[in-house]
Protein backbone atom coordinates (compact mmCIF):
# COMPACT_ATOMS: atom_id res chain seq x y z
CA UNK A 1 0.00 0.00 0.00
CA UNK A 2 1.81 3.07 -0.81
CA UNK A 3 0.89 6.72 0.88
CA UNK A 4 -2.18 7.44 -1.66
CA UNK A 5 -4.09 4.41 -0.94
CA UNK A 6 -3.40 5.37 2.82
CA UNK A 7 -4.43 8.74 2.56
CA UNK A 8 -7.43 7.93 0.41
CA UNK A 9 -8.85 5.25 3.14
CA UNK A 10 -8.34 7.60 6.39
CA UNK A 11 -10.48 10.74 4.05
CA UNK A 12 -13.01 8.25 3.54
CA UNK A 13 -13.26 6.78 6.99
CA UNK A 14 -13.12 10.17 8.71
CA UNK A 15 -15.37 11.84 6.25
CA UNK A 16 -18.01 8.74 7.31
CA UNK A 17 -17.28 8.99 10.71
CA UNK A 18 -17.97 12.93 10.42
CA UNK A 19 -21.52 12.37 8.49
CA UNK A 20 -22.11 9.79 11.22
CA UNK A 21 -21.82 12.61 13.77
CA UNK A 22 -23.41 15.51 11.73
CA UNK A 23 -26.88 13.19 11.23
CA UNK A 24 -26.84 11.98 14.54
CA UNK A 25 -28.88 14.13 16.28
CA UNK A 26 -31.54 14.20 13.59
CA UNK A 27 -31.49 10.53 13.51
CA UNK A 28 -32.13 10.46 17.53
CA UNK A 29 -34.94 13.44 17.28
CA UNK A 30 -36.77 10.74 14.39
CA UNK A 31 -36.14 8.43 16.65
CA UNK A 32 -37.43 10.61 19.46
CA UNK A 33 -40.59 10.90 18.05
CA UNK A 34 -41.33 7.56 19.14
CA UNK A 35 -40.51 7.74 22.81
CA UNK A 36 -42.01 8.86 25.40
CA UNK A 37 -40.30 11.47 28.04
CA UNK A 38 -38.75 9.27 30.19
CA UNK A 39 -36.90 7.37 27.28
CA UNK A 40 -36.01 10.71 25.79
CA UNK A 41 -34.31 11.44 28.90
CA UNK A 42 -32.58 8.15 29.00
CA UNK A 43 -29.39 8.01 26.80
CA UNK A 44 -28.42 4.53 27.30
CA UNK A 45 -31.55 3.99 24.63
CA UNK A 46 -31.15 4.56 21.23
CA UNK A 47 -34.15 2.31 19.94
CA UNK A 48 -37.55 3.26 21.23
CA UNK A 49 -39.05 0.77 23.31
CA UNK A 50 -42.40 0.40 21.54
CA UNK A 51 -42.75 1.65 17.96
CA UNK A 52 -45.73 3.37 18.17
CA UNK A 53 -47.13 6.24 15.91
CA UNK A 54 -49.05 7.76 18.60
CA UNK A 55 -47.40 10.76 19.20
CA UNK A 56 -47.91 11.44 15.90
CA UNK A 57 -51.71 11.01 16.00
CA UNK A 58 -51.64 13.50 19.07
CA UNK A 59 -49.58 16.37 16.89
CA UNK A 60 -52.02 15.94 13.63
CA UNK A 61 -55.16 16.04 15.59
CA UNK A 62 -53.85 19.40 17.09
CA UNK A 63 -54.03 18.97 20.68
CA UNK A 64 -51.73 21.72 21.18
CA UNK A 65 -51.32 23.39 18.18
CA UNK A 66 -52.64 23.38 15.17
CA UNK A 67 -50.10 20.87 12.91
CA UNK A 68 -51.72 21.76 9.67
CA UNK A 69 -52.47 25.06 9.64
CA UNK A 70 -48.69 25.95 10.82
CA UNK A 71 -47.42 24.10 8.03
CA UNK A 72 -49.63 25.37 5.78
CA UNK A 73 -48.43 28.64 6.51
CA UNK A 74 -44.54 27.85 7.03
CA UNK A 75 -45.18 27.03 3.35
CA UNK A 76 -46.97 29.95 2.43
CA UNK A 77 -44.59 32.18 3.51
CA UNK A 78 -41.39 30.34 2.08
CA UNK A 79 -43.17 29.56 -1.08
CA UNK A 80 -43.89 33.21 -1.48
CA UNK A 81 -40.36 34.41 -0.42
CA UNK A 82 -38.67 31.99 -2.11
CA UNK A 83 -40.50 32.46 -5.24
CA UNK A 84 -41.06 36.03 -5.21
CA UNK A 85 -37.35 37.06 -3.80
CA UNK A 86 -36.18 35.15 -6.59
CA UNK A 87 -37.85 37.03 -9.60
CA UNK A 88 -37.14 40.31 -7.87
CA UNK A 89 -33.67 39.75 -7.77
CA UNK A 90 -32.76 38.85 -10.43
CA UNK A 91 -34.46 41.54 -12.73
CA UNK A 92 -32.45 44.01 -10.63
CA UNK A 93 -29.36 41.65 -11.23
CA UNK A 94 -30.53 41.94 -14.95
CA UNK A 95 -30.57 45.75 -15.15
CA UNK A 96 -26.87 45.98 -13.28
CA UNK A 97 -25.03 42.78 -14.32
CA UNK A 98 -25.74 43.49 -18.37
CA UNK A 99 -26.30 47.79 -18.16
CA UNK A 100 -23.33 49.60 -17.81
CA UNK A 101 -24.61 53.37 -16.48
CA UNK A 102 -23.71 55.97 -14.33
CA UNK A 103 -25.53 55.23 -11.00
CA UNK A 104 -24.94 51.21 -11.51
CA UNK A 105 -21.94 51.00 -8.35
CA UNK A 106 -23.84 53.05 -6.15
CA UNK A 107 -26.74 50.28 -6.35
CA UNK A 108 -24.67 48.01 -6.14
CA UNK A 109 -22.95 49.62 -3.16
CA UNK A 110 -26.60 49.65 -1.89
CA UNK A 111 -26.57 45.99 -2.14
CA UNK A 112 -23.75 45.38 -0.42
CA UNK A 113 -24.91 47.71 2.44
CA UNK A 114 -28.14 45.54 2.65
CA UNK A 115 -26.06 42.32 3.10
CA UNK A 116 -24.31 43.89 5.96
CA UNK A 117 -27.11 44.87 8.00
CA UNK A 118 -29.59 42.06 7.44
CA UNK A 119 -33.08 43.24 8.29
CA UNK A 120 -32.92 41.19 11.52
CA UNK A 121 -30.90 43.55 13.14
CA UNK A 122 -33.57 46.12 12.94
CA UNK A 123 -36.40 43.99 13.90
CA UNK A 124 -37.65 46.07 16.69
CA UNK A 125 -38.59 49.18 14.32
CA UNK A 126 -39.45 47.08 11.39
CA UNK A 127 -42.18 45.43 13.93
CA UNK A 128 -43.29 49.13 14.64
CA UNK A 129 -43.36 49.96 11.20
CA UNK A 130 -45.11 47.23 9.87
CA UNK A 131 -47.94 47.54 12.34
CA UNK A 132 -48.38 51.14 11.18
CA UNK A 133 -48.40 49.48 7.88
CA UNK A 134 -51.54 47.77 9.11
CA UNK A 135 -49.76 44.39 8.28
CA UNK A 136 -49.50 43.16 11.88
CA UNK A 137 -50.46 39.82 12.26
CA UNK A 138 -50.57 39.15 8.58
CA UNK A 139 -48.28 36.78 6.84
CA UNK A 140 -47.98 39.54 4.47
CA UNK A 141 -45.89 41.50 6.54
CA UNK A 142 -43.63 38.72 6.81
CA UNK A 143 -43.64 37.84 3.18
CA UNK A 144 -42.61 41.82 2.03
CA UNK A 145 -39.77 42.72 4.35
CA UNK A 146 -38.82 39.09 2.86
CA UNK A 147 -38.59 39.43 -0.51
CA UNK A 148 -35.37 41.90 -0.62
CA UNK A 149 -32.23 40.17 -0.38
CA UNK A 150 -28.60 41.79 -0.45
CA UNK A 151 -27.14 38.73 -1.31
CA UNK A 152 -29.62 37.87 -3.93
CA UNK A 153 -28.92 41.34 -5.69
CA UNK A 154 -24.99 40.94 -5.80
CA UNK A 155 -25.22 37.07 -6.83
CA UNK A 156 -27.47 38.06 -10.22
CA UNK A 157 -25.55 41.12 -10.67
CA UNK A 158 -22.54 38.89 -11.64
CA UNK A 159 -24.54 35.67 -12.84
CA UNK A 160 -26.01 37.90 -15.45
CA UNK A 161 -22.76 39.83 -16.32
CA UNK A 162 -21.48 36.29 -17.57
CA UNK A 163 -24.24 35.87 -20.61
CA UNK A 164 -22.64 36.75 -23.58
CA UNK A 165 -22.13 39.77 -25.10
CA UNK A 166 -23.42 38.21 -28.27
CA UNK A 167 -26.79 37.36 -27.22
CA UNK A 168 -27.49 40.37 -25.93
CA UNK A 169 -26.34 42.45 -29.11
CA UNK A 170 -28.54 39.98 -31.06
CA UNK A 171 -31.62 40.42 -28.93
CA UNK A 172 -30.97 43.95 -29.01
CA UNK A 173 -30.85 44.53 -32.99
CA UNK A 174 -33.93 42.76 -32.97
CA UNK A 175 -35.46 45.15 -31.37
CA UNK A 176 -36.38 43.76 -28.69
CA UNK A 177 -37.65 45.62 -25.47
CA UNK A 178 -35.31 45.47 -22.41
CA UNK A 179 -38.06 43.37 -20.24
CA UNK A 180 -38.61 40.88 -23.85
CA UNK A 181 -34.85 40.32 -23.44
CA UNK A 182 -34.76 39.63 -19.72
CA UNK A 183 -37.57 36.83 -20.12
CA UNK A 184 -35.47 35.73 -23.21
CA UNK A 185 -32.26 34.98 -21.04
CA UNK A 186 -34.20 33.89 -18.15
CA UNK A 187 -34.49 30.12 -18.21
CA UNK A 188 -30.76 30.00 -19.78
CA UNK A 189 -29.80 30.37 -16.29
CA UNK A 190 -32.75 28.37 -14.44
CA UNK A 191 -29.41 26.07 -12.50
CA UNK A 192 -29.26 29.43 -10.89
CA UNK A 193 -32.36 30.81 -10.16
CA UNK A 194 -33.37 27.10 -8.75
CA UNK A 195 -30.10 27.53 -6.40
CA UNK A 196 -30.97 30.95 -5.01
CA UNK A 197 -34.73 30.18 -4.93
CA UNK A 198 -33.76 27.22 -2.98
CA UNK A 199 -31.09 28.70 -0.39
CA UNK A 200 -34.12 31.82 0.00
CA UNK A 201 -36.88 29.18 0.48
CA UNK A 202 -34.71 27.54 3.46
CA UNK A 203 -33.51 30.93 4.90
CA UNK A 204 -37.23 31.59 4.85
CA UNK A 205 -38.19 28.69 6.72
CA UNK A 206 -36.10 29.02 9.24
CA UNK A 207 -36.68 32.82 10.23
CA UNK A 208 -37.48 33.13 13.52
CA UNK A 209 -37.35 37.13 15.38
CA UNK A 210 -39.39 38.75 12.10
CA UNK A 211 -42.37 35.90 12.15
CA UNK A 212 -42.38 35.68 16.02
CA UNK A 213 -42.78 39.69 16.39
CA UNK A 214 -45.13 40.08 13.13
CA UNK A 215 -47.08 37.02 13.50
CA UNK A 216 -49.54 36.72 17.01
CA UNK A 217 -52.35 34.80 16.46
CA UNK A 218 -51.90 31.02 16.68
CA UNK A 219 -53.39 30.52 13.63
CA UNK A 220 -50.79 32.92 11.66
CA UNK A 221 -47.70 31.22 13.41
CA UNK A 222 -45.01 29.57 11.30
CA UNK A 223 -44.14 25.86 12.18
CA UNK A 224 -40.81 26.82 14.10
CA UNK A 225 -42.69 29.22 15.97
CA UNK A 226 -45.03 26.66 17.22
CA UNK A 227 -42.75 24.36 18.36
CA UNK A 228 -40.99 26.72 19.69
CA UNK A 229 -43.86 27.50 21.88
CA UNK A 230 -44.79 24.49 23.04
CA UNK A 231 -41.40 23.52 24.03
CA UNK A 232 -41.60 26.95 26.21
CA UNK A 233 -45.04 26.13 27.49
CA UNK A 234 -44.42 23.16 29.42
CA UNK A 235 -41.60 20.37 30.14
CA UNK A 236 -43.94 17.71 31.26
CA UNK A 237 -46.25 17.71 27.87
CA UNK A 238 -44.82 14.72 25.79
CA UNK A 239 -41.43 15.58 24.27
CA UNK A 240 -42.41 12.83 21.03
CA UNK A 241 -44.62 15.39 20.02
CA UNK A 242 -41.84 18.23 19.73
CA UNK A 243 -39.96 15.54 18.31
CA UNK A 244 -42.88 14.17 15.32
CA UNK A 245 -43.68 18.30 14.90
CA UNK A 246 -39.68 18.61 13.65
CA UNK A 247 -39.31 15.78 11.98
CA UNK A 248 -42.39 16.69 9.74
CA UNK A 249 -41.17 20.10 9.40
CA UNK A 250 -38.31 19.24 8.40
CA UNK A 251 -39.60 17.14 5.85
CA UNK A 252 -40.57 19.28 3.57
CA UNK A 253 -36.45 21.36 2.90
CA UNK A 254 -35.48 17.87 2.74
CA UNK A 255 -37.46 16.60 0.07
CA UNK A 256 -37.08 20.31 -1.95
CA UNK A 257 -33.60 19.64 -1.07
CA UNK A 258 -33.14 16.48 -2.32
CA UNK A 259 -34.53 17.60 -5.71
CA UNK A 260 -33.02 21.00 -6.21
CA UNK A 261 -29.39 19.32 -4.69
CA UNK A 262 -27.91 18.55 -7.97
CA UNK A 263 -28.82 22.10 -10.15
CA UNK A 264 -27.33 23.33 -6.66
CA UNK A 265 -24.01 22.12 -7.08
CA UNK A 266 -23.64 22.65 -11.06
CA UNK A 267 -24.91 26.39 -10.59
CA UNK A 268 -22.53 27.17 -7.84
CA UNK A 269 -19.63 25.17 -9.70
CA UNK A 270 -20.02 27.23 -12.53
CA UNK A 271 -20.03 30.67 -10.84
CA UNK A 272 -17.28 29.85 -8.70
CA UNK A 273 -15.34 29.12 -12.03
CA UNK A 274 -16.61 32.40 -14.03
CA UNK B 1 -24.12 66.79 -18.36
CA UNK B 2 -25.36 63.82 -19.74
CA UNK B 3 -27.63 66.01 -21.06
CA UNK B 4 -25.00 68.19 -22.94
CA UNK B 5 -23.78 64.64 -24.63
CA UNK B 6 -26.74 64.12 -25.86
CA UNK B 7 -26.40 61.21 -24.10
CA UNK B 8 -29.35 61.19 -21.85
CA UNK B 9 -32.78 58.87 -21.58
CA UNK B 10 -34.29 57.61 -19.37
CA UNK B 11 -35.16 53.52 -20.22
CA UNK B 12 -38.14 52.96 -18.62
CA UNK B 13 -37.67 48.93 -19.44
CA UNK B 14 -34.73 48.79 -17.14
CA UNK B 15 -36.71 51.29 -14.58
CA UNK B 16 -39.59 48.37 -14.58
CA UNK B 17 -37.27 45.99 -13.81
CA UNK B 18 -35.46 46.99 -10.92
CA UNK B 19 -38.02 49.22 -9.29
CA UNK B 20 -39.75 46.47 -7.65
CA UNK B 21 -36.42 45.04 -5.31
CA UNK B 22 -35.54 48.66 -4.56
CA UNK B 23 -39.40 49.82 -3.86
CA UNK B 24 -39.30 47.11 -1.03
CA UNK B 25 -35.86 47.79 -0.08
CA UNK B 26 -36.50 51.34 0.86
CA UNK B 27 -40.02 50.01 2.28
CA UNK B 28 -38.71 47.55 4.49
CA UNK B 29 -35.37 47.86 4.70
CA UNK B 30 -34.50 52.00 4.73
CA UNK B 31 -37.66 52.90 6.34
CA UNK B 32 -37.60 50.74 9.54
CA UNK B 33 -33.72 51.66 9.69
CA UNK B 34 -34.40 55.49 9.77
CA UNK B 35 -36.98 54.67 12.05
CA UNK B 36 -35.28 53.25 14.12
CA UNK B 37 -32.31 55.37 14.16
CA UNK B 38 -35.08 58.29 15.29
CA UNK B 39 -36.32 56.27 18.02
CA UNK B 40 -32.45 55.63 19.13
CA UNK B 41 -32.63 59.12 20.09
CA UNK B 42 -36.40 59.34 22.06
CA UNK B 43 -37.05 58.58 25.51
CA UNK B 44 -38.23 54.72 26.32
CA UNK B 45 -41.87 54.94 26.45
CA UNK B 46 -43.84 52.87 24.48
CA UNK B 47 -46.40 53.71 22.02
CA UNK B 48 -47.14 57.49 21.73
CA UNK B 49 -45.81 59.98 23.79
CA UNK B 50 -42.16 60.31 23.76
CA UNK B 51 -39.75 62.87 23.50
CA UNK B 52 -36.13 63.60 22.26
CA UNK B 53 -33.15 62.40 24.87
CA UNK B 54 -30.18 62.38 21.90
CA UNK B 55 -27.54 60.74 23.10
CA UNK B 56 -28.83 59.17 25.94
CA UNK B 57 -29.65 55.92 25.38
CA UNK B 58 -25.61 55.40 23.70
CA UNK B 59 -24.08 57.05 26.85
CA UNK B 60 -25.94 54.82 29.27
CA UNK B 61 -25.03 51.86 27.28
CA UNK B 62 -21.52 52.81 27.17
CA UNK B 63 -21.13 52.45 30.95
CA UNK B 64 -23.59 49.42 30.57
CA UNK B 65 -21.47 46.66 31.56
CA UNK B 66 -24.18 44.25 30.38
CA UNK B 67 -24.06 45.25 27.33
CA UNK B 68 -19.98 45.37 27.10
CA UNK B 69 -20.34 41.58 28.20
CA UNK B 70 -22.98 40.89 25.14
CA UNK B 71 -20.47 43.01 22.98
CA UNK B 72 -17.62 40.68 24.01
CA UNK B 73 -20.01 37.12 23.85
CA UNK B 74 -21.08 38.33 20.54
CA UNK B 75 -17.62 38.52 19.56
CA UNK B 76 -16.02 35.50 20.99
CA UNK B 77 -19.29 33.59 19.23
CA UNK B 78 -18.16 34.80 16.24
CA UNK B 79 -14.69 34.65 16.16
CA UNK B 80 -14.96 30.86 17.38
CA UNK B 81 -17.49 30.50 14.93
CA UNK B 82 -15.78 31.56 11.71
CA UNK B 83 -12.26 29.67 13.08
CA UNK B 84 -14.17 26.53 13.81
CA UNK B 85 -16.64 26.18 10.69
CA UNK B 86 -14.36 27.93 7.98
CA UNK B 87 -11.03 25.30 9.38
CA UNK B 88 -13.07 22.55 9.82
CA UNK B 89 -14.64 23.29 5.75
CA UNK B 90 -11.71 23.35 4.21
CA UNK B 91 -10.46 19.95 5.98
CA UNK B 92 -13.56 18.08 4.64
CA UNK B 93 -13.28 19.71 1.35
CA UNK B 94 -10.43 18.35 0.67
CA UNK B 95 -11.05 14.80 2.83
CA UNK B 96 -13.65 14.63 0.49
CA UNK B 97 -12.24 14.89 -2.87
CA UNK B 98 -10.02 12.13 -1.74
CA UNK B 99 -12.97 10.36 -0.86
CA UNK B 100 -14.61 7.03 -3.29
CA UNK B 101 -16.49 8.95 -5.90
CA UNK B 102 -19.59 6.94 -5.33
CA UNK B 103 -19.64 7.73 -1.74
CA UNK B 104 -18.76 11.08 -2.14
CA UNK B 105 -22.11 12.67 -3.32
CA UNK B 106 -23.96 10.90 -0.51
CA UNK B 107 -21.49 12.32 1.61
CA UNK B 108 -21.50 16.00 0.95
CA UNK B 109 -25.29 15.65 1.09
CA UNK B 110 -25.41 13.89 4.07
CA UNK B 111 -23.15 16.89 5.80
CA UNK B 112 -25.37 19.85 4.44
CA UNK B 113 -29.19 18.11 6.33
CA UNK B 114 -28.13 19.89 9.21
CA UNK B 115 -28.35 23.25 7.27
CA UNK B 116 -32.06 22.64 6.47
CA UNK B 117 -32.67 22.49 10.35
CA UNK B 118 -34.52 26.03 11.43
CA UNK B 119 -32.47 27.11 14.45
CA UNK B 120 -35.17 26.46 16.67
CA UNK B 121 -35.87 23.24 16.29
CA UNK B 122 -32.12 23.00 16.43
CA UNK B 123 -32.05 24.63 19.42
CA UNK B 124 -34.59 22.13 21.08
CA UNK B 125 -32.69 19.47 19.93
CA UNK B 126 -29.31 20.56 21.42
CA UNK B 127 -30.84 21.42 24.70
CA UNK B 128 -31.33 17.38 24.97
CA UNK B 129 -27.61 17.20 23.80
CA UNK B 130 -26.31 19.68 25.81
CA UNK B 131 -28.27 18.33 28.97
CA UNK B 132 -27.77 17.94 32.40
CA UNK B 133 -26.24 15.03 33.40
CA UNK B 134 -28.14 12.75 31.08
CA UNK B 135 -27.28 14.88 28.13
CA UNK B 136 -25.72 13.25 25.16
CA UNK B 137 -22.10 14.69 24.91
CA UNK B 138 -21.75 14.45 28.88
CA UNK B 139 -22.83 10.48 28.67
CA UNK B 140 -21.25 9.87 25.18
CA UNK B 141 -17.96 12.55 25.31
CA UNK B 142 -17.19 13.94 28.50
CA UNK B 143 -17.58 10.51 30.57
CA UNK B 144 -16.10 8.40 28.26
CA UNK B 145 -13.05 10.84 28.27
CA UNK B 146 -12.87 10.73 32.37
CA UNK B 147 -13.90 14.13 32.90
CA UNK B 148 -16.52 15.45 35.75
CA UNK B 149 -20.13 15.84 33.73
CA UNK B 150 -20.46 19.88 32.61
CA UNK B 151 -23.41 21.89 32.81
CA UNK B 152 -23.42 23.06 29.37
CA UNK B 153 -26.34 25.51 30.01
CA UNK B 154 -25.85 26.33 32.98
CA UNK B 155 -22.30 26.59 33.73
CA UNK B 156 -21.24 29.91 32.39
CA UNK B 157 -17.58 28.75 31.68
CA UNK B 158 -19.41 26.69 29.00
CA UNK B 159 -22.45 28.29 27.51
CA UNK B 160 -21.32 30.24 24.87
CA UNK B 161 -19.74 27.20 23.49
CA UNK B 162 -23.08 25.20 23.38
CA UNK B 163 -24.02 28.10 21.21
CA UNK B 164 -20.92 27.75 18.84
CA UNK B 165 -21.26 23.94 18.39
CA UNK B 166 -25.15 24.46 17.62
CA UNK B 167 -24.14 27.52 14.72
CA UNK B 168 -20.82 25.17 13.72
CA UNK B 169 -23.11 21.83 13.15
CA UNK B 170 -25.77 24.19 11.47
CA UNK B 171 -23.42 25.77 9.30
CA UNK B 172 -20.53 23.43 8.47
CA UNK B 173 -21.85 21.12 6.17
CA UNK B 174 -23.21 24.34 3.97
CA UNK B 175 -19.88 25.85 3.50
CA UNK B 176 -17.89 22.43 3.05
CA UNK B 177 -19.88 22.15 -0.02
CA UNK B 178 -19.01 25.31 -1.27
CA UNK B 179 -15.73 25.08 -1.05
CA UNK B 180 -15.71 21.97 -2.30
CA UNK B 181 -17.45 23.90 -5.31
CA UNK B 182 -14.27 25.80 -5.58
CA UNK B 183 -12.04 23.33 -5.20
CA UNK B 184 -13.88 21.55 -8.18
CA UNK B 185 -13.76 24.85 -10.25
CA UNK B 186 -9.84 25.28 -10.16
CA UNK B 187 -8.13 24.44 -13.48
CA UNK B 188 -7.11 20.81 -14.05
CA UNK B 189 -3.72 21.67 -16.04
CA UNK B 190 -2.25 24.56 -13.56
CA UNK B 191 -2.49 21.84 -10.55
CA UNK B 192 -0.97 19.07 -12.73
CA UNK B 193 1.74 21.08 -13.89
CA UNK B 194 2.85 22.39 -10.94
CA UNK B 195 2.56 18.72 -9.79
CA UNK B 196 5.10 17.85 -12.51
CA UNK B 197 7.15 20.65 -11.80
CA UNK B 198 7.61 19.16 -8.24
CA UNK B 199 5.70 21.77 -6.10
CA UNK B 200 4.82 20.34 -2.77
CA UNK B 201 1.08 19.73 -1.59
CA UNK B 202 1.71 22.56 1.12
CA UNK B 203 3.18 24.98 -1.38
CA UNK B 204 0.13 23.94 -4.32
CA UNK B 205 -2.37 24.93 -1.27
CA UNK B 206 -0.96 28.16 -0.31
CA UNK B 207 0.36 29.57 -3.69
CA UNK B 208 -2.08 28.22 -6.22
CA UNK B 209 -5.28 26.98 -4.48
CA UNK B 210 -5.77 29.51 -1.99
CA UNK B 211 -5.45 32.35 -3.97
CA UNK B 212 -8.11 30.32 -6.16
CA UNK B 213 -10.58 29.81 -3.87
CA UNK B 214 -10.16 33.12 -1.89
CA UNK B 215 -13.18 35.17 -3.76
CA UNK B 216 -15.53 31.98 -1.90
CA UNK B 217 -13.32 31.79 1.45
CA UNK B 218 -14.51 35.46 1.40
CA UNK B 219 -18.35 34.76 0.85
CA UNK B 220 -17.81 32.09 3.60
CA UNK B 221 -16.52 34.52 6.01
CA UNK B 222 -18.94 37.12 5.36
CA UNK B 223 -21.60 35.52 5.28
CA UNK B 224 -20.95 33.87 8.42
CA UNK B 225 -20.05 36.68 10.50
CA UNK B 226 -23.24 38.52 9.44
CA UNK B 227 -25.23 35.44 10.46
CA UNK B 228 -23.19 35.33 14.15
CA UNK B 229 -23.88 38.86 14.26
CA UNK B 230 -27.81 38.47 13.89
CA UNK B 231 -28.15 35.42 15.35
CA UNK B 232 -31.41 35.45 17.80
CA UNK B 233 -32.90 31.93 17.41
CA UNK B 234 -30.32 29.29 18.86
CA UNK B 235 -29.69 31.53 21.73
CA UNK B 236 -33.03 32.83 22.86
CA UNK B 237 -34.81 29.14 22.82
CA UNK B 238 -31.62 28.24 24.59
CA UNK B 239 -31.99 30.70 27.65
CA UNK B 240 -35.12 32.25 26.72
CA UNK B 241 -34.82 35.25 25.87
CA UNK B 242 -32.18 36.27 28.96
CA UNK B 243 -28.72 35.99 28.54
CA UNK B 244 -28.09 32.39 30.96
CA UNK B 245 -26.11 32.34 33.89
CA UNK B 246 -24.12 35.68 34.44
CA UNK B 247 -25.22 36.59 31.35
CA UNK B 248 -22.37 34.08 29.97
CA UNK B 249 -24.50 33.20 26.96
CA UNK B 250 -25.60 37.42 26.17
CA UNK B 251 -25.20 37.93 22.54
CA UNK B 252 -26.27 41.52 21.18
CA UNK B 253 -29.49 41.14 19.26
CA UNK B 254 -30.84 38.96 22.90
CA UNK B 255 -29.65 42.04 24.12
CA UNK B 256 -31.79 44.60 22.36
CA UNK B 257 -34.79 41.76 22.30
CA UNK B 258 -34.52 42.17 26.48
CA UNK B 259 -34.12 45.94 26.19
CA UNK B 260 -37.20 46.60 24.25
CA UNK B 261 -39.80 43.68 25.14
CA UNK B 262 -39.27 42.29 28.83
CA UNK B 263 -37.70 45.81 29.85
CA UNK B 264 -40.18 47.83 27.95
CA UNK B 265 -37.83 50.26 26.73
CA UNK B 266 -37.87 50.75 23.03
CA UNK B 267 -35.51 53.62 22.86
CA UNK B 268 -33.26 51.65 24.15
CA UNK B 269 -33.40 48.85 22.36
CA UNK B 270 -33.43 50.50 19.06
CA UNK B 271 -30.23 51.54 20.64
CA UNK B 272 -28.71 48.47 21.27
CA UNK B 273 -30.02 47.40 17.85
CA UNK B 274 -28.04 50.13 16.04
CA UNK B 275 -24.83 49.72 17.96
CA UNK B 276 -24.66 46.47 16.89
CA UNK B 277 -23.86 47.89 12.94
CA UNK B 278 -20.47 49.76 13.79
CA UNK B 279 -19.24 46.24 15.75
CA UNK B 280 -20.18 44.10 12.33
CA UNK B 281 -18.73 46.73 10.29
CA UNK B 282 -15.74 47.16 12.44
CA UNK B 283 -15.24 43.12 12.20
CA UNK B 284 -15.64 42.89 8.88
CA UNK B 285 -13.45 45.87 8.22
CA UNK B 286 -10.70 43.79 9.40
CA UNK B 287 -11.38 41.73 6.45
CA UNK B 288 -10.69 44.63 4.77
CA UNK B 289 -9.67 43.31 1.20
CA UNK B 290 -12.98 41.56 1.11
CA UNK B 291 -15.28 43.72 -1.79
CA UNK B 292 -12.41 44.16 -3.82
CA UNK B 293 -11.17 40.30 -4.15
CA UNK B 294 -14.95 39.53 -4.15
CA UNK B 295 -15.23 41.39 -7.45
CA UNK B 296 -11.95 40.57 -8.77
CA UNK B 297 -13.07 36.95 -8.73
CA UNK B 298 -16.13 38.26 -11.28
CA UNK B 299 -15.94 38.18 -15.03
CA UNK B 300 -16.16 41.51 -16.99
Amino acid sequence: MNLKTIGKTVANVSMLGVALVFLYPLFWMFLGSFKDNREIFDTSLFWPIQWTGEYYGILIEGEFFNFGRSLFNSIFIALAQGVGGTLLASMAGFVLGVYRFRSRNLWIGIGVLVVLVPVQMMALPLFIWVNEVGLFDNPVGVILPGLVSGLGLLFFTRVFRQVPRELLDVARIEGASECRIFLTVLPLLKPFLIAFGFAHFVLAWHAHVIPLLILHSDSARTLPLSLAALFGSSLNSPQAVLMAGSTLGMMPLIIVFTVAYPKLKSALQEFVAS
Amino acid sequence: MDLAKGKFRVSWGRVLLAAPFFALLVMFWAIPLFQGMRLSFESDTLWGDSHFVGFKHYLSLWGDPRYWRAVWNTVLFTVATVAFVLGFALLAAHALRLCWGRIRGPLTFAFMVPGLCPPTVLALLFLLVFHGKEGLLNQWVVQPLGFETINWLSDPDYILSAVVVQAAWRWTGFMTFFLLCALNARPRDVLDAAEIDGVNAWQRFTKITLPLIAPTLLFCLIYLVVDCFAQFAGSYVLFGGSGGTNDAGLLLVSYAYQKAFVGGGFGSGAAVSLSIVPWLAGMLFLIAFAPRAFWKGGGA
